[in-house]
């Protein structure tokens, strides 16, 4: 077989210059593979005034009618700088931060609207509690505590609270409340109170002032109507509208200033490393413990009604003239409290902690009145109806200061040891202090707005910026017992002078007469149910002789 | 009675305010503050209420 010689030497020549030809591809595979990317160029700059060429559907379009909702909430709807020139990207980010301040404005006003009716709910559970020759009083006191709390607070009671707050992110900055009263005291300012927005004034006649001012001002019209439950039956109303318009002007507004306007009791946290300062989400110190407080300066002063006590001490029930109306007001203000707590973060948009609040809310009123008709079923046999309402209450006001901090677990116990600790707290005032509260006001709205206040430092989980003790830091519970000190040191005090120079100005107390007649003629002039036939309760043990010991001191004092 | 009340109710609440200079320590801010509520509840629950206990409707 004849051998191919000029073979071998081709396909060695081929070999060559195969591996002369991948010699480049290899060399440059092995210097490629660690290089960094190459830099993205730099993005064209965005003309926000460029027009955009969108367009939504026509004029015919829409005469046509849209059932099905799709043509409508288009960018036709977007609002143009200048409506003769097109759409530009700068309308469509001014429109975005429109709506997220709209939204806000809209929940914190209509949440305003929801605690503005809990005026309704207070001004029926009080009437209802107290006896029937008492109503057309203590109704005209719930229902003109609304216009002198809301005149003193416009004056100066929102400056003082709000002036020096900087406003609020969420409703667009409310920049003119910019100036707080502060003395530097041990290496520290602290803020006392605002100094901007007296009768919304200059430059307070601000669009997100307004909604601010709405909002704090029903907030702060539930404190001054807890006062006017433990004082009824016997509380002289001209004393009553010169106290209501000192709380709504000074008092509260001192101490929602320190809590909530940048005042001194905020800065805890920032000055002395106390957690995140006083915490109060809703108020339980600011609104309820406040209210409560002051409701134990006026028992106080004004004293129990004749008959509630017997000479050796000992307590008579008086019972209310109509518990339908109680349990129903109680409705309405737990219905209102969804103003109260979730509408406490002045916004929805950037703010959808408002469910979780709002479930949190739902859950201790439950549990609280679950722990007062325990209570009573367990002690008395009967789960009584007004402490059934009463524990709904007290859970409530107990979750407003923790709400926005803590969680479901936390609110269902904070509510539950509430519902026990109202009806603790009311048989001690009973019968212990001999303080006569016919409504239990003191109880729902000051032990256990305290109650609230210290649960904070206790159960807030740290989730939104606020941790208490079960999670890990005790100083936050510093920073509450010093708010609960505040309360009891600051508020109390406060309240309980004003009340006693108004005491010797005008009198606190009603005559002995007017109040065994019943302060709805000598009072009000005029009868709330001038059908029924009221008469002395005499149905008790002791109420008979206090009664008559009562209409002796009536004769004297005539 | 009453005076001595209002003054204490007060002094309850200053003690743990001025307290928070004098110590840094958590543990004693807590206990100065229970301290201080103590006080002021005594001053408001124990002295005032007996001051007006005396001068009470029922005891007339």
């Amino acid at each position: 077989m004849k051998r191919c010689t000029w073979l071998k030497p081709c396909l060695w020549a081929a070999i060559a210059a195969l591996l002369v030809c991948s010699l480049p591809a290899w060399a440059q595979g092995q210097t490629a593979a660690p290089s960094a990317p190459a830099a993205a160029p730099a993005p064209p700059p965005i003309a926000v005034d460029a027009p955009l060429n969108v367009s939504g559907p026509t004029a015919d379009d829409l005469a046509a009618g849209d059932p099905s909702g799709t043509k409508t909430g288009t960018v036709n709807d977007v609002v143009h700088a200048d409506p003769t020139k097109p759409l530009t990207l700068i309308d469509l980010v001014n429109q975005a931060g429109q709506n997220r301040i709209a939204i806000n404005f809209t929940w914190t006003l209509v949440a305003g609207f929801l605690v503005m009716f809990m005026q309704a709910g207070f001004a029926i559970v009080e009437t209802g509690l107290c006896r029937a020759k008492n109503a057309n009083h203590t109704m005209m006191m719930n229902f003109m505590v609304y216009g002198f709390g809301l005149f003193a607070y416009w004056v100066c009671g929102f400056a003082i609270q709000m002036g020096g707050s900087a406003g609020a992110t969420m409703l667009g900055g409310a920049n003119p409340l910019n100036h707080e009263f502060a003395i530097h005291l041990m290496g520290h300012d602290w803020g006392l109170w605002g100094t901007k927005g007296f009768f919304l004034s200059g430059a307070t006649y601000d669009v997100g002032v307004m909604v601010l001012f709405l909002f704090q001002m029903v907030f702060m019209d539930t404190a001054l109507t807890i006062v006017t439950g433990a004082a009824a039956e016997r509380w002289k109303y001209v004393a009553f509208c010169v106290s209501s318009v000192f709380l709504g002007a000074i008092t509260y507004p001192m101490f929602a200033n320190w809590a909530w306007g940048g005042g001194w009791l905020s800065k805890l946290g920032a000055n002395y490393g106390l957690g995140a300062g006083y915490a109060d989400f809703a108020g339980s110190g600011v609104v309820h413990s406040v209210g409560g407080l002051t409701a134990l300066a006026l028992a106080y002063i004004v004293g129990p009604r004749i008959g509630k006590y017997n000479r050796d001490g000992s307590s008579n029930a008086m019972p209310g003239h109509d518990m339908v109306i109680v349990l129903t007001g109680c409705f309405i203000l737990a219905f209102g409290w969804f103003g109260f707590n979730p509408g406490s973060t002045l916004g929805a948009s950037g703010a959808l902690r408002i469910s979780s609040i709002a479930v949190d809310t739902m859950l201790a009123g439950c549990t609280g009145s679950f722990g007062a008709v325990l209570y009573m079923w367990i002690k008395y046999g009967k789960p009584d109806a007004s402490m059934s309402g009463n524990g709904l209450l007290a859970g409530l006001v107990a979750i407003t200061a923790p709400s926005g901090y803590v969680n479901t677990m936390g609110a269902t116990i904070i509510g539950f040891i509430a519902g026990l600790l109202v009806c603790v707290s009311v048989e001690y005032i009973d019968r212990v202090l001999r303080v006569d509260d016919p409504v239990g006001a003191i109880s729902v709205h000051g032990t256990n707005g305290i109650w609230g206040v210290i649960s904070v430092g206790l159960f807030a989980d740290g989730t939104n910026g606020v941790k208490g003790l079960f999670y890990g830091d005790p100083t936050q519970l510093v920073a509450q017992l010093i708010g609960v000190a505040t309360l009891l040191g600051f508020v109390f005090t406060v309240s309980y002078v004003a009340n006693v120079a108004i005491h010797f100005i005008v009198g606190q107390r009603v005559s002995a007469s007017d109040e065994l007649e019943g302060l709805d003629i000598p009072e009000m002039g005029a009868l709330c149910y001038p059908e029924f036939v009221l008469k002395p309760d005499t149905s008790h043990n002791g109420a008979a002789a206090s009664i008559k010991a009562g209409l002796q001191v009536a004769r004297e004092t005539a | 009675m009453k005076l001595v009340g209002v003054l204490l109710a007060i002094f309850g609440w200053l003690l743990p305010v001025i307290a928070l200079n004098m110590t840094s320590s958590t543990g004693a801010r807590t206990f100065l503050c229970i301290l201080g509520i103590g006080i002021s509840l005594f001053a408001i629950l124990g002295l005032l209420n007996k001051a007006h206990q005396k001068e009470a409707v029922w005891k007339q």
